[in-house]
């Protein structure tokens, strides 16, 4: 009892139990440890941008991708450069399905396009905001046989004016009264100075494709509908002379395993090859999202300020997905080049789980093995229990800082953990064997080699420090939570930890 | 036993370090670098169908010249399988002929893949072009044959492609990061240690550990990776431990012989490696067996770098710093 009360009164003991608490209880009570995705399961998406960004035009696309991901519903993502050409996201999403609509969502560059007669009448930086009010039609909603999706938007007042000057006049009145024969036409991702290449069987079975793109009432043929894209067509079902000068220079688009994408490629300065996602072919190759009639009200002058980019899909599923995907288009706005999904590797929570169960157990037995050491060596329990008490509560107090800082921990910080208690328990040994010394014991007192000890473990603790600091502020990725938990690991070794056990060797050998 | 520092022959013990450093010189050369490094492929698919990996790899070894082909199947939460690679061999040759500014063999070597390309600009840009296309083409031809041979759909597949251009941005960061934290760790001993000789010593023992840790993934087989160059780091400031309490002991003490301080030091130094070894090499064992290969990997690495920094402490600094202890203890006597 007498120990204790003397220890208490050693000013190091009371900054190690203090710390204790506040570093250590208190952020892992409040808080709670926070695990990264090699234990909690999770989706790392490359993606990939189409030139080398420099520093802002790459804040822009690291602003955008993060507005979609949390407009998607995620919450824990991280999105990061590693170089000029690559973003490198991580979400704790691992639902395959989510994960491939995600896929799309990030790899698509989301320029909105409205155009008329071949021209370009709204595009993505005209719109203010989505409306997502299913007060104002924001939704999706079951029609005959099918189900339509609608996505409102505002309109600046001066997009708005501009876009009824350029449909002024022009309107062909269709049966009913209610809709001019003119149509808009959206798209997302609009491919540029393109050609569609098709053969001609393509060409027959989509030459009329319906308005409204699933459901069948009035049609529009695919000529039409092209040269209202600002594309060209190209129908061919060989790839002749003509047709390879045709496409040079310029973006083709086929559909996937048409033709000889290597010979294009030869002519062609990009070469897309578009699966039939959609179920028309033409539609998924234009990227065209919509076709809306005209009213008599717009070309008479009145503009409108909330128009609607609507679809329809056969099952609720796909109408909710592709609501979501051309509202968070929309919002997130236009990405400064186009971008394509690179890798995308997921880890299964149930995977993730064993992780964290085998570090566990893994940590424990190189606790006891450390443990197994010490007695080998000193076979003197008094000596040993600090070092073993002093061992636990650096790592308590690594994973309550880790806390603290809202750092999150993986695979490699559990290897810098055990790294970080591995050098402890050398500092330890060397104070130890320092006090233990017989031969100085008539010249210095045990504090004086307690002090010395430390000039020891001063330097040593610095080399570790300098060792990691690079791996911090390089774009390493994972190597950062090995630095962080190692030189946290140090520093409340050094500055917490340490003095205390001295305290308590220092008494213990003086009895 | 025996005092060895305080023999005549305590310099043969140079000897060790020696022959070691020469085996894993060897070893050194025969480091792999991993796909985050390197860049190379991932392809990972679903598939409740059984598959035959080693049949599936045979397949693709016989119908591409690929560097590194690990197929390996997954039971459990996630049943597919999963093909790694570091490359086709001879676009791997026109990386290196990339890196090598060697334009015009890229662009050849390129053409087995993509045949005559139509691409204006000058040579490097041209090179570029080939070299991208052409690892696009090989990609989805590879997808397409392993899609044939076990009946999964392309679609499924989940291609993780490391490009080398972001391969190189890592390898890149690791060598700036190695080099400043040795520059930072050099200035920090001879700041400290003062003496040349004696800040050489502890600085060599630091690269002994780390080249050893390096030497034993050429050894074992496992790919430098980012994993696996956080442990060489930490083997540096390891082994800094125990060469500072060395040189603190022999240089900063007066009771005995420095042989008998060296001696004395040995018990202290070999405890605290001994404790670092247990700790990794249970780390090993358990992560082994739960198949965690980033943990076993690291810890790996430690425990190589570890038992070399038992020869390079006590067979060079030891016997460094005694000898030149001795010198100047001749010089003040004559």
């Amino acid at each position: 009892m007498s120990l204790l009360k003397e220890l208490w009164k050693e000013r190091s003991i009371k900054i190690f139990l203090i710390a204790l608490f506040v570093l250590g209880v208190l952020p892992l009570g409040l808080k709670g440890l926070q695990f990264g995705m090699d234990f909690t399961g999770g989706t790392l998406i490359q993606v990939k941008l189409d030139k080398k960004l420099e520093t802002l035009e790459m804040q822009t696309v690291l602003t955008v991708l993060q507005t979609r991901l949390n407009a998607y519903g995620l919450k824990d993502i991280s999105v990061k450069p590693a170089g000029q050409e690559y973003i490198i996201v991580a979400i704790a999403e691992t639902n395959p399905q989510s994960v491939n609509q995600l896929q799309s969502l990030l790899g698509q560059q989301g320029k909105f396009e409205a155009l008329f007669n071949g021209q370009v009448v709204l595009s993505g930086s005209d719109i203010i905001s989505v409306i997502s009010d299913p007060q104002k039609g924001y939704g999706v909603q079951g029609v005959t046989n099918n189900y339509e999706w609608i996505v409102p938007f505002l309109l600046t007042n001066d997009a708005a004016n501009k876009f009824a000057q350029a449909v002024a006049g022009q309107c062909t009145m269709l049966a009913g009264g209610e809709q001019c024969k003119e149509v808009v036409y959206m798209f997302i991702d609009r491919p540029e100075n393109a050609v569609i290449l098709i053969n001609h069987s393509l060409y027959n079975l989509e030459k009329t494709i319906p308005e409204d793109l699933d459901v069948s009432t009035s049609t529009i043929a695919i000529d039409e509908l092209v040269k209202n894209s600002g594309v060209e067509l190209v129908v061919t079902d060989t790839l002749d002379n003509d047709t390879l000068a045709s496409i040079k220079n310029k973006t083709v688009v086929i559909p996937e395993g048409s033709f000889d994408q290597k010979l294009l490629e030869q002519y062609a300065s990009k070469v897309v090859a578009k699966s039939k996602a959609a179920k028309y072919w033409i539609v998924n190759g234009l990227n065209l999202e919509n076709i809306v009639h005209l009213t008599p009200g717009i070309t008479e002058g009145n503009p409108i300020t909330q128009p609607s980019i609507t679809g329809h899909a056969s099952t609720v599923q796909q109408a909710v997905e592709e609501l979501n995907r051309v509202t968070i288009l929309l919002k997130s706005g236009k990405l400064p080049v186009s971008v394509s999904v690179g890798s995308v590797s997921t880890i299964s929570s149930a995977l993730g789980a064993d992780f964290l169960k085998y570090s566990a157990i893994a940590g424990g037995f190189a606790g006891l093995a450390i443990i197994g050491i010490v007695f080998i060596r000193y076979r003197n329990i008094k000596i040993a229990t600090p070092i073993i008490l002093t061992s636990f509560s650096e790592v308590f107090l690594i994973l309550g800082m880790a806390a603290l800082i809202g750092w999150q921990i993986d695979l490699v910080s559990v290897a810098g953990i055990i790294a970080a208690v591995g050098t402890g328990i050398d500092y330890q040994i060397i104070i130890i064997d320092e006090i233990l010394r017989k031969e100085q014991e008539t010249i210095l007192s045990v504090v004086a080699r307690i002090k010395k000890a430390f000039s020891i473990i001063f330097m040593a603790a610095a080399t570790i420090i300098f060792a990691m600091f690079p791996l911090i502020f390089l774009g390493l990725g994972t190597l950062k939570g090995f630095a962080i938990t190692t030189i946290l690991g140090v520093l409340i070794g050094l500055l917490i930890t340490r003095p205390a056990y001295a305290s308590i060797v220092n008494k213990l050998s003086t009895k | 036993m025996k005092n060895i520092y305080e023999s005549k022959h305590y310099k043969k013990l140079l000897i060790i370090p020696l022959i070691v450093l020469v085996v894993m010189a060897f070893y050194a050369t025969q480091v792999k670098f991993g796909i985050d490094l390197r860049g190379g492929i991932l392809l990972t698919a679903p598939s409740t169908a059984p598959i035959d990996a080693v049949k599936l790899q045979a397949a693709i070894s016989s119908k591409f010249d690929l560097e590194d082909l690990n197929v390996r199947t997954t039971s459990g939460a996630t049943p597919g399988f999963y093909i790694e690679l570091i490359g086709e061999r001879s676009l791997l040759k026109a990386q290196e002929s990339l890196e090598a500014k060697d334009y015009q063999q890229v662009i050849d070597i390129s053409k087995k893949f993509t045949g005559d390309l139509n691409v204006s600009g000058d040579l490097p840009t041209q090179a570029d072009v080939y070299f991208s296309k052409a690892r696009e083409n090989f990609k989805n031809e590879l997808a397409l044959f392993i899609s044939q041979q076990t009946g999964v759909d392309r679609a499924q597949f989940s291609v993780n492609d490391t490009g080398p251009s972001l391969g190189a941005y890592f390898l890149n960061q690791a060598k700036t990061a190695i080099i400043i934290a040795f520059i930072l760790i050099a200035a920090l001993i001879f700041y400290y240690f003062k003496t040349p000789i004696i800040s050489f010593a502890v600085m060599q023992s630091a690269a002994f550990d780390a080249v050893l840790g390096y030497a034993a993934l050429g050894a074992f087989n496992i790919p430098l990776s980012l994993a696996t160059i956080a442990p060489l780091l930490m083997l540096i400031g390891y082994s800094v431990d125990t060469d500072i309490m060395l040189t603190d002991r022999m240089l900063k003490r007066k009771e005995g012989t420095p042989a008998t301080r060296a001696r004395g030091a040995i018990a202290t130094g070999l405890t605290m490696t001994g404790a670092a070894i247990a700790a990794m090499l249970s780390l090993f064992i358990v992560s082994s067996y739960a198949n965690i290969t980033v943990l076993a990997h690291i810890s790996f690495v430690l425990v190589v770098g570890l038992v070399g920094d038992i020869i390079a402490t006590w067979c060079t600094n030891a016997p460094v710093i005694l000898w030149h202890l001795e010198r100047k203890a001749k010089k003040v006597v004559s």
